[in-house]
């Protein structure tokens, strides 16, 4: 869920998800933060500027769930 | 086939070709740049481009080399950069054979392979010999397929399960309806303002004005425009032609073979497993005639434009689409209950249409002052507005979701719950207010995947779909969804009953 004058929900189920990504920008490390990138095979979603140990909590499951999921494409 | 070995030389040029069709804007922008300078003449642009391209194909050629070891397809590639590409048989999904016209005219062939992969598009082999491309797929396939190439169609006919195929008038309706008239249009326009100041001094335009029964100004600009559209009419009626003529579907086991074109045969395998949605577009000319077409969208793979668009079928009757999918593709032939934007959403429609135009033909209006009949603009797209009103629908069963939409024209798009990417519902502070939402289902499509979209559907009706698929495999959850609060209101899709495939399926009422 994210906006301001456009509010946008939105579902991503985790069997879809092919990689997901933390970033940290010179800016963000300053602050200890980190955004998680969430990959499918048809877009790309991006959880801004969390916390970093929430940020890579947040990635590393993520990526066990993805990866308990099978997956066909 | 244990060497490395290059392609059949003709490769070179048809690289060339490739290169040239690629960047064939750019190519024409330059030429015009270049025959507006004095000091270079026209012909030696043309010349010398055409010469280092087939410099550069050559050279390409000559670096590209290939064999088949132990299951394995290995190739090189590279003016500067080395690429090794090494594709294993058991990640091979497709070996497609097909021939361009370049092709055809030295009796070669082009091969295709794809993998699941996007790296897939560089392993093509652009000129063959077709005994060479048979013994290519031989060792690479583990069930012997043999002499599967074009020429080598009728011998096979026997094997196939069924092939369906687009009737000639289907074909020609399918041509002068083309939506490419407009593609056309604009190419024409471009290429147009290039050449204008070129053909003006020119002793031709003269000639052309005098030609002109009537030399008014008016007349002039109308008659312009005529010729422009009838060109374009013509280029897009042609390349249609050529494009969709002979074209077949082919039902296997588990794959379909799709194959057209008349001068370029193209072929295109799509194993069922990779299909992620369909949708079926009627066309702003096609519709009142009751055509449409259908395609699909393939993951990993479709044209070279990197996108996973297929086209399925290019014109089918309405009445018939259900039957054909009924034969094809037969999980996606449905008729489920589904719901259109509510009453309120209506205005918003017709104000997203019109407000833009209305706003542009005002200010026109004022500048130039036009004639009153500009004012018919606004009216137009006030009908077109309320068009997409009628046509936008939601609906959705256990595994299924359809979302019926326009732009232009009216698209309706299958796509089961199982394939949906990711599912997103967004609204504007002004939807927020009127308690709307704008609901948006991505499917892997190609390199970047395809998003459907439907406006303004009640908030409400995007919450439960958006739980629903939350839920994945909880089917109870239909029950208190509160489906008696918001009745259904239409029937999706709209074209000739499926009835019969829906009451054996069982799917929900």
């Amino acid at each position: 869920m994210h906006g301001v004058l456009v509010r946008t929900h939105t579902l991503i189920p985790i069997n879809r998800v092919q990689h997901v990504d933390t970033r940290q920008g010179p800016l963000l490390r300053w602050y200890n933060l980190s955004s998680v990138t969430i990959s499918t095979a048809a877009t790309t979603h991006e959880i801004p500027a969390l916390d970093a140990d929430i940020a890579d909590r947040v990635r590393s499951q993520i990526s066990t769930h993805a990866r308990l999921a099978e997956d066909d494409v | 086939m244990f060497d490395f070995q290059r392609q059949h030389p003709i490769a070179a040029l048809s690289r060339a070709f490739g290169l040239i069709r690629g960047n064939l804007i750019t190519i024409l922008v330059f030429l015009f740049v270049g025959a507006q300078s004095e000091e270079f003449p026209f012909l030696w642009w043309i010349g010398g481009g055409f010469a280092l391209l087939l410099v550069l194909g050559t050279v390409a050629w000559w670096r590209f080399l290939y064999r088949v070891e132990e299951g394995e397809l290995q190739i090189k590639s590279g003016i500067f950069v080395r690429k090794n590409l090494y594709l294993t048989k058991d990640r091979i999904q497709v070996i497609d054979i097909s021939s361009g016209v370049l092709q055809r005219m030295f009796g070669l062939v082009k091969v295709d392979i794809q993998t699941a992969g996007s790296t897939s598009r560089e392993a093509s082999l652009e000129a063959v010999t077709l005994s060479k491309a048979q013994e290519i797929r031989r060792m690479l396939r583990d069930e012997a397929v043999d002499a599967e190439g074009v020429d080598a169609e009728e011998s096979e006919e026997e094997k196939k399960r069924e092939i369906y195929s687009l009737p000639g008038k289907d074909l020609l309706i399918a041509a002068s309806t083309s939506g490419r008239f407009g593609i056309a249009l604009s190419i024409l326009g471009t290429l147009f303002s290039q050449i204008e100041p070129v053909i003006r001094e020119s002793e031709m335009f003269e000639y052309m004005f005098g030609l002109l029964p009537s030399q008014t100004d008016t007349l002039l600009v109308i008659s312009i425009i005529l010729i422009f559209v009838v060109v374009a009419w013509l280029i897009s009626f042609f390349s249609t032609l050529f494009m969709y003529g002979d074209f077949n579907v082919e039902v296997r086991e588990d794959e379909l073979v799709i194959s057209r074109g008349i001068f370029e045969k193209k072929r295109i395998t799509i194993p069922y497993k990779r299909i992620q949605a369909i949708y079926v577009n009627e066309g702003l000319l096609r519709q009142p005639l009751g055509y449409g077409s259908v395609h699909l969208e393939s993951a990993g793979y479709g044209d070279d434009k990197g996108t996973g668009s297929i086209v399925l079928f290019p014109l089918i009757s309405r009445k018939k689409i259900s039957k054909l999918l009924a034969k094809i593709l037969p999980e996606y032939n449905l008729k489920i209950d589904g719901y259109s934007p509510p009453f309120r959403a209506m205005r918003r429609y017709i104000f997203r249409a019109a407000f833009l135009l209305t706003l542009i033909t005002a200010v026109i209006y004022w500048v130039f002052s036009t004639p009153n009949w500009i004012w018919l603009l606004p009216i137009i797209s006030i009908g077109w507005g309320w068009l997409k009103y009628k046509n936008a629908a939601l609906a959705w069963d256990d595994e299924n979701v359809m979302i019926r939409s326009r732009r232009l024209s009216k698209t309706t798009a299958i796509v089961k719950r199982g394939r949906i990417q990711d599912m997103s519902l967004s609204a504007s502070w002004i939807q927020r207010y009127r308690n709307l939402v704008t609901l948006n289902v991505n499917v892997a499509s190609g390199d970047h995947g395809k998003s459907f979209m439907v406006q303004d559907m009640d908030r409400e009706i995007g919450r439960y779909i958006l739980a629903e698929l939350q839920s994945g495999e909880n089917r109870e959850w239909n029950e208190d969804r509160g489906v008696e609060k918001y009745p259904t209101s239409v029937i999706v899709p709209s074209w000739e009953s499926a009835a019969e495939i829906n009451l054996s399926s069982g799917s929900r009422q």
